[in-house]
């Protein structure tokens, strides 16, 4: 056998006389002593002393490191009936004794054919494990990613929430209430009152154009920037004019800072008299329902914040009376869509609902109104922030 | 949103193809905008034909493009509904662009 396959250019063989040597040589049961690699195939004769062939190829299949060599058992025609051992013991073919050149290096060719096959299909099945394997780390890095962007975007609606006024701010002797939905997405609606100075009052909301933290933090800094302290409203201990407040607040957020403009309303309330002076910067128009029923839609704007001075301010003024009602809100409210495309809630809606509702007292008045957007707009989370704020005069 | 663009002379009427000039569509309307600003378009109508809402993203995309186009650029807007063109007089738009009722009239006015 060894002369037929030198002859054939199988030059790297390791010869074995018996079980014993053949271990030692593929360092089964101990240390690999052979200092050859691991062989690509191996020829067994199943007669052997002390460890029959079958029982070897038994311990070569058992062992992890040799499990995937060839085996051809080398047998004589006397023992076909062992070949169902030889079989079961792991062998993949045979060849009878003594053995013919042409059978011998067909059996051991199509063997190590099939071994290389063998090991290519393994190489690819190691490939295509290591892709699953990256495909479903890539997977999984998505899905961090977006469990953090969902915790960035509730605590951003948090901020949010936050920074709606808590209780009636200090100083503040006059029924004032705010209703306040915040939309699916994380939207940038704020509104205040503030007490400038013993008697005046500061009064405001905004609506930070688009959704996301992007608009929750240009809320932020709009809130900061309105806050008594900031020297925005009030500055050397006077009250700002609304419309001195809405010039400086375009110089300070120009649409280039953040790629985002705002809508507001910000009024200033004297207490003593009644004066309401008002500035918009392109928000609805703010509501006035007076004690005497009647209704003025109060009309003086301009373009957004952020429009760089495209047009200048103006302010106005009105004199409430005991019982007057000024409402603020945002659009929110009338562009609340309804579910079964019949259009937006409207302007004409609110203020029949507002109207009908008179009697109630301010906070209730203006929970109603808000129910009756939500119930428009169905089961559907609203797409934008719905704020109403609305104070009631009295003296 | 897709705007289309079509060249008279040296005007250009742009006319965004989407009902809704909102959030989601806003900041792709103003890119084309600028695009066409930037590519030599300084003489602009604003077809809003189809576009049957606006929100206060897609009127700050509106104002960009105004500030984008400079003082020597010019935009006027036609095609306005009832929702659309209370926006432009709410945010006083109005008085800094003008509003027409069809195209033609606005070409003839630039």
């Amino acid at each position: 056998m060894e002369g037929i396959l030198l002859s054939e250019g199988f030059t790297d063989l390791i010869l074995c006389d018996g079980p014993g040597q053949a271990m030692e040589a593929l360092g089964i049961g101990g240390g690999f002593s052979g200092g050859h690699r691991a062989p690509d195939l191996i020829l067994l004769d199943v007669e052997m002393p002390a460890v029959n062939g079958i029982e070897l190829c038994r311990i070569i299949k058992g062992s992890p490191a040799h499990r995937d060599i060839p085996v051809i058992m080398v047998t004589s025609l006397s023992q076909m009936e062992v070949l169902a051992q030889a079989f079961e013991a792991g062998a993949m073919d045979y060849i009878t004794k003594p053995p013919r050149d042409v059978e011998l290096l067909a059996r051991v060719r199509s063997a190590l054919a099939l071994q290389q096959e063998t090991e290519k299909r393994k190489a690819h099945e190691t490939e295509l494990l290591k892709l699953t394997q990256r495909l479903a780390r890539a997977h999984q890095e998505l899905v961090d990613k977006q469990q953090r962007l969902d915790e960035d975007l509730r605590s951003a609606a948090g901020i949010q929430k936050s920074l709606l006024p808590k209780g009636l701010p200090a100083g503040v002797a006059i029924p004032f209430a705010w209703e306040f939905q915040p939309s699916q997405f994380i939207g940038g609606d704020i509104l205040n009152m503030v007490e400038l100075q013993p008697g005046l009052l500061g009064l405001y909301i905004v609506d930070v154009a688009g959704h996301g933290v992007p608009a929750a933090l240009v809320s932020v800094s709009v809130f900061q920037a309105l806050l008594p302290s900031s020297g925005l409203i009030i500055q050397d201990g006077l009250p700002v004019p609304p419309v001195d407040v809405l010039g400086a607040l375009d110089r300070e957020y120009p649409l280039e800072r953040f790629e985002k403009a705002f809508t507001m309303v910000y009024a200033t309330l004297d207490m003593a008299s009644g004066k309401l002076t008002f500035a918009n910067a392109g928000h609805p128009r703010p509501l006035l329902f007076r004690a005497d029923g009647s209704l003025e839609e109060l009309d003086v704007a301009s373009a957004p914040v952020g429009a760089g001075g495209l047009l200048p301010f103006s302010q106005d003024e009105r004199v409430l009376s005991p019982g007057d009602r000024l409402l603020l809100f945002t659009d929110g409210v009338v562009e609340q869509p309804s579910p079964s495309g019949g259009g937006m809630f409207g302007l004409e809606r609110l203020i029949e609902a507002l109207a009908s509702t008179r009697g109630l007292e301010l906070g209730p008045w203006l929970a109603k109104a808000k129910e009756r957007v939500l119930d428009f707009g169905g089961l559907s989370e609203p797409p934008d922030d719905i704020t109403l704020v609305a104070i009631e005069f009295a003296n | 949103m897709r705007v289309d663009f079509r060249r008279f002379n040296d005007a250009v009427v742009a006319e965004p193809q989407d009902e809704r000039l909102d959030v989601s569509s806003a900041a792709g309307f103003k890119g084309q905008m600028v695009d066409a600003i930037n590519n030599g378009s300084l003489r602009l109508v604003l077809n809003l034909s189809k576009v049957q809402f606006i929100d206060s993203s897609g009127l700050t995309a509106i104002i960009s493009t105004i500030k984008t186009l400079g003082p020597e650029g010019k935009l006027v807007v036609c095609g306005l509904n009832h929702h659309t063109r209370n926006l432009f007089k709410l945010t006083r738009l109005d008085r800094i662009i003008g509003v027409f009722n069809g195209e033609e009239e606005a070409l003839k006015s630039l």
